[in-house]
């Protein structure tokens, strides 16, 4: 298990917003449970700072809204900067990935 | 930007958000929880498990808010508050820091309205730093005065200079406006004076090329007070007639009450330069005004180039060469010293104050050591409790700068009043918005001067010690304890400093009023008059006028002898160049102190004649001119040989007179000068020329010995001569020994400041000592306890006390000791009469800051003593 990057946690929740649409933080760190199975470990409490932060940055978007389960809840939702943001840091991971690919291979370089 | 912005608006909704995101987190937690309890837990274990899973909350929300709001400012009103409460619960010790750090930063403030006002402020004409002086350069001398040849030499021939003026002190005169006399100060000024200060008369017009010239209408120009005071502010005052002496002269404007001419002139009348009479010596002030865009070296670079296409047409010395100086440094450059000095003796007092505080500080933080230790527990990290005690000081010392320039608020007009007439260029010295600014500038870096050491020795502390049952007692504190111990010894060795100096100055002042003036001035009363002008010009009409004076003064009760002359001892008098025609050496051309006086002089004066003779009523016009000389003109211009019986030069139109008397030295060119050569002529075989020279620059004096030289004597003289003259009014009587006291005005204020502050240093100091004993007799009262329980006598134990505050004394004292040694250097143009390393003022300094320093330790020693051991134990 892994503890998550700042940057990283970042665009986990940009690429979560983009697919879920508009979702509370529970939802976000369920989805990022979820999809990272038993390989991430998340302190949930540390993405409200993010959420913050994101929002600050004018990436996210939230507003008061209900739950399924009929409860008020904050829901965050990607503004037009962040999908931007998104595809910007998208593409910075996968150069970074392949860089590091490339690295780590054996042999040809 | 953006997310300052958020920031922002987050510092206004904090609570609001606070709310939010309890909310937000609650609901997190209660949905894990409920996945929880899908999975098959209890309510009990899901709630766990949620939290678990969650992370901390306390962590998470303390992230949130740095991230939400602006932390630094938050932190600061936090701590902010947290300090004012503090300093609240500890009244005592926050009322003796902000005395401490009043006197401290209020004397800082004070002295530096002063320097700002005379030394940095711009001076109060349009675009001041276009404002040059031009200065002369002769190998190792820079001089302020030029001949009327240099003036007009270079007037109208600077590319990079708009206008040239030249002023010239023009003394003073009795104006007579109809009915109403008053005695004026004037300058004589050239007509592109208006130019180069930027100024427009308010009224009238300024000088026309005509009236600048020799010969031309005469005129003058009012100063606005004395338009308001003598025409009651009626604009037809211009155009009308005044007399100046017997002169009829037509007034030609008012300069607006905004004009501040730093020489203090009434009357402002044309200079008409030439190279004769005041032109044919240095005596012009010369100021140019610079073109917009032209620096001063290049203004500088084209003198070298005037100077040589004019060299031929006019009578210009050699050797000399010419320069601009920045006008606002050149004014001023008679105080500059004095006033740095002042700075330096301030800026010691702040760092006493300074070392108090931190001392006082140091004190009350090991008292704090429990409740610190509390907070690094609670996870508050070294770097944040150093910045809550940095503003708990810099809290203390703007409290203090805020006391303290309301300190210098009222301290300024009386510095002001204190200071020597003429000693500031500007009256106006107040505290300004730049004053007060640099004043709380200096309240913020002194709060985090003193609070530096405190703020780090808490916040490095063991918290294992800490927490022990006496936490008061840990190796903080011990190094606390060092720390302090160090300041207060700084604190003595800055106390020696100032104390050193106080005392030189007081030597110099009590050396100067000891000096033998040559003279006896006890029962001698001066009576000033100015006598420029056409009605006493004439040798007859002056000589008739002194003696049917001299006859009526002679005839009051109460007076042993009267005379008159043209200058009293102590004041400078006119310079003239003297030739001796037969003496031991050639000698032409030197330069004498020049005197007229009446028969009586050296007996009313009680100068004493050491060989020849005084003055005689048979010297008078006709009679083989005679004239006495001073011991210091013998020892010149005769190599001390025996001068009397020949003969000097003055002028060519008096012949050549015979000595007959030789006087004793006088002070003449004030009491610090050594003695320089004087001659005296009998005013009866004075001619005219010389006569409408002296009285050009300087007042003449009756001078009358009596039994009681007092007002009424003054009433008197002013009713005889009145009765004799009524146009001739008196500028001021002032006695022998007056006058001499105000030769020593410059010395006496700066010994009372520097002798005020040397005191107040002192008196920091030995709170300094007092505050270091009493808290550490209160630490050690169980040793003590134990000590006195074993039997050590009371002496002992007082002892102890009083040996730690004279030793740390004696260390203050050793390190002031050397520092003064190096530094008294720079008082040496202020000093007089004594060497700046002086034995007997280090000595006594020395004793009476160890006597303080006892002193200062005697109160906590007899707390000591007092201790019941078994009470002090049980503690």
């Amino acid at each position: 298990m892994t503890d998550v990057l700042q940057g990283t946690l970042d665009l986990m929740v940009l690429k979560t917003l983009d697919t879920l649409g508009s979702m509370h933080g529970y939802g976000i760190a369920r989805r990022i449970q979820q999809v990272s199975g038993d390989l991430l470990r998340l302190n949930q409490g540390t993405l409200y700072p993010a959420l913050l932060r994101l929002e600050q940055k004018g990436w996210i978007a939230s507003r008061w809204g209900t739950s399924d389960h009929n409860r008020r809840a904050r829901f965050y939702s990607l503004t037009r900067a962040g999908r931007r943001q998104l595809t910007r840091e998208a593409e910075d991971w996968q150069r970074m990935v392949d860089v590091i690919g490339r690295l780590l291979s054996p042999g040809d370089a | 930007m953006r997310a300052l912005l958020s920031r922002l608006a987050g510092l206004v909704r904090r609570r609001h958000g606070d709310d939010d995101l309890d909310e937000e987190v609650r609901f997190h937690l209660d949905m894990l929880a409920d996945e929880f309890v899908r999975r098959g837990m209890t309510a009990d274990e899901a709630r766990l498990h949620a939290r678990r899973h969650f992370g901390g909350t306390i962590q998470m929300k303390e992230a949130y808010r740095e991230q939400r709001g602006l932390p630094a400012v938050e932190t600061f009103v936090q701590d902010l508050r947290y300090g004012l409460r503090t300093l609240a619960r500890t009244p005592g010790f926050t009322l003796a820091a902000l005395f401490t750090l009043a006197l401290g930063i209020g004397a800082n403030s004070a002295i530096f309205s002063v320097v700002y006002a005379v030394l940095l402020r711009p001076l109060p004409y349009p675009e001041p730093d276009r404002l040059v002086q031009m200065v002369t350069k002769t190998r190792d001398f820079e001089g302020i005065g030029l001949t009327g040849a240099q003036y007009l030499a270079f007037r109208d021939n600077f590319r990079n200079l708009e206008a040239l003026a030249a002023t010239s002190g023009a003394g003073s005169f009795n104006m007579i406006n109809g009915a109403s006399a008053e005695f004026v100060g004037g300058i004589y000024v050239s007509k592109e004076y208006f130019t180069v200060y930027g100024v427009t008369p308010a009224y009238g017009r300024p000088f026309t090329e005509d009236e600048d010239r020799a010969g031309g209408p005469d005129v003058a120009i009012l100063s606005h007070a004395l338009w308001q005071r003598q025409f009651g502010s009626d604009p037809a005052a211009v155009g009308r007639a005044i007399l100046l002496g017997d002169r009829p002269v037509m007034i030609a404007g008012v300069m607006p009450a905004s004009f501040e001419d730093r020489t203090d002139s009434d009357l402002f009348l044309p200079l008409r330069p030439s190279m004769t009479g005041r032109g044919s010596g240095s005596n012009y002030t010369v100021v140019g005004r610079l073109r917009p865009g032209v620096s001063i070296d290049q203004a500088t670079a084209e003198t070298d180039a005037v100077h040589v296409a004019v060299r031929g047409e006019w009578p210009l010395p050699d050797e000399t060469t010419y320069a601009f100086r920045p006008l606002q440094g050149t004014q001023a450059s008679s105080v500059r010293p004095a006033l740095l000095m002042m700075l330096g003796a301030v800026g010691m007092l702040l760092l006493i104050a300074c070392a108090n505080t931190a001392s006082l500080l140091l004190a009350r933080a090991s008292g704090r050591g429990r409740e610190m230790a509390v907070r690094a527990a609670l996870g508050a990290g070294r770097i944040r409790i150093a910045r809550q005690l940095l503003t708990e000081s810099v809290v203390l010392s703007v409290g203090g700068g805020l006391l303290g320039a309301l300190l210098a608020y009222w301290a300024v007009p009386a510095l002001v009043a204190l200071t020597p007439p003429a000693y500031l260029v500007t009256a106006d010295v107040r505290v300004d918005s730049t004053v007060l600014l640099a004043t709380m500038g200096l309240s913020v870096a002194t709060g985090l001067l003193f609070g530096l050491a405190p703020a780090l020795s808490l916040s490095r502390q063991d918290l294992t010690d800490a927490f022990r049952s006496d936490g008061g007692r840990t190796t903080a504190s011990r190094r606390s304890g060092m720390l302090r111990k160090t300041l207060v010894v700084g604190e003595v060795a800055l106390c020696m400093l100032l104390l050193v100096g106080a005392g030189l100055l007081i030597q110099t002042f009590l050396r100067l009023r000891a000096a033998d003036p040559g003279f006896d001035p006890t029962g001698v009363l001066t009576a000033r008059m100015s006598l420029q002008g056409e009605r006493y010009a004439k040798p007859e009409d002056l000589n008739r006028f002194y003696g049917e004076g001299l006859e009526r003064i002679r005839r009051l009760p109460g007076v042993r002898s009267a005379a008159a002359v043209n200058g009293v001892p102590i004041e400078r008098g006119l310079n003239l160049n003297v030739d001796v025609l037969d003496g031991p050496k050639e000698v032409i051309d030197a330069v004498t102190d020049w005197r007229y006086a009446t028969s009586e002089y050296f007996e009313t004066m009680g100068i004493p004649i050491v060989s020849g003779r005084g003055f005689l009523p048979t010297d008078r016009a006709g009679a083989p001119p005679v004239a006495v000389v001073s011991e210091e003109f013998v020892r010149r211009f005769f190599d001390g040989q025996n001068p009397l019986g020949h003969h000097i030069r003055v002028y060519d139109a008096d012949g050549a007179m015979q000595i007959v008397g030789v006087a004793k030295d006088l002070k003449e060119a004030g009491l610090r000068r050594a003695p320089i050569p004087v001659m005296y002529v009998p005013v009866a075989q004075t001619h005219e020329r010389a006569i409408r020279t002296t009285h050009s620059y300087f007042q003449v004096s009756w001078v009358v010995r009596a039994d009681t030289p007092g007002a009424a004597l003054i009433r008197q003289i002013e009713e005889q001569i009145r009765q004799l003259d009524p146009q001739q009014p008196f500028s001021a009587f002032r006695t022998m020994p007056e006058v001499k006291s105000r030769a020593m005005a410059t010395e006496r204020f700066q010994m009372t400041l520097l002798a005020g502050f040397a005191a107040v240093g002192l008196l920091l100091a030995a709170a300094g000592i007092y505050g270091l004993l009493a808290y550490s007799v209160l630490q050690r009262t169980r040793e003590f306890g134990i000590r006195v329980a074993l039997g050590a006598t009371r002496g002992r134990i007082l002892a102890t006390v009083v040996r730690t505050g004279a030793l740390l004394a004696a260390t203050g004292v050793l390190i002031g000791t050397a520092a003064a040694l190096v530094l008294t250097r720079g008082l040496r143009s202020f000093v007089w009469g004594v060497s700046t390393l002086d034995p007997v003022t280090f000595v006594s300094v020395a004793v009476v800051l160890i006597a303080v320093a006892a002193a200062a330790s005697l109160l906590p020693a007899i707390r000591a003593v007092r201790l019941d051991p078994m009470s002090a134990l049980r503690e």
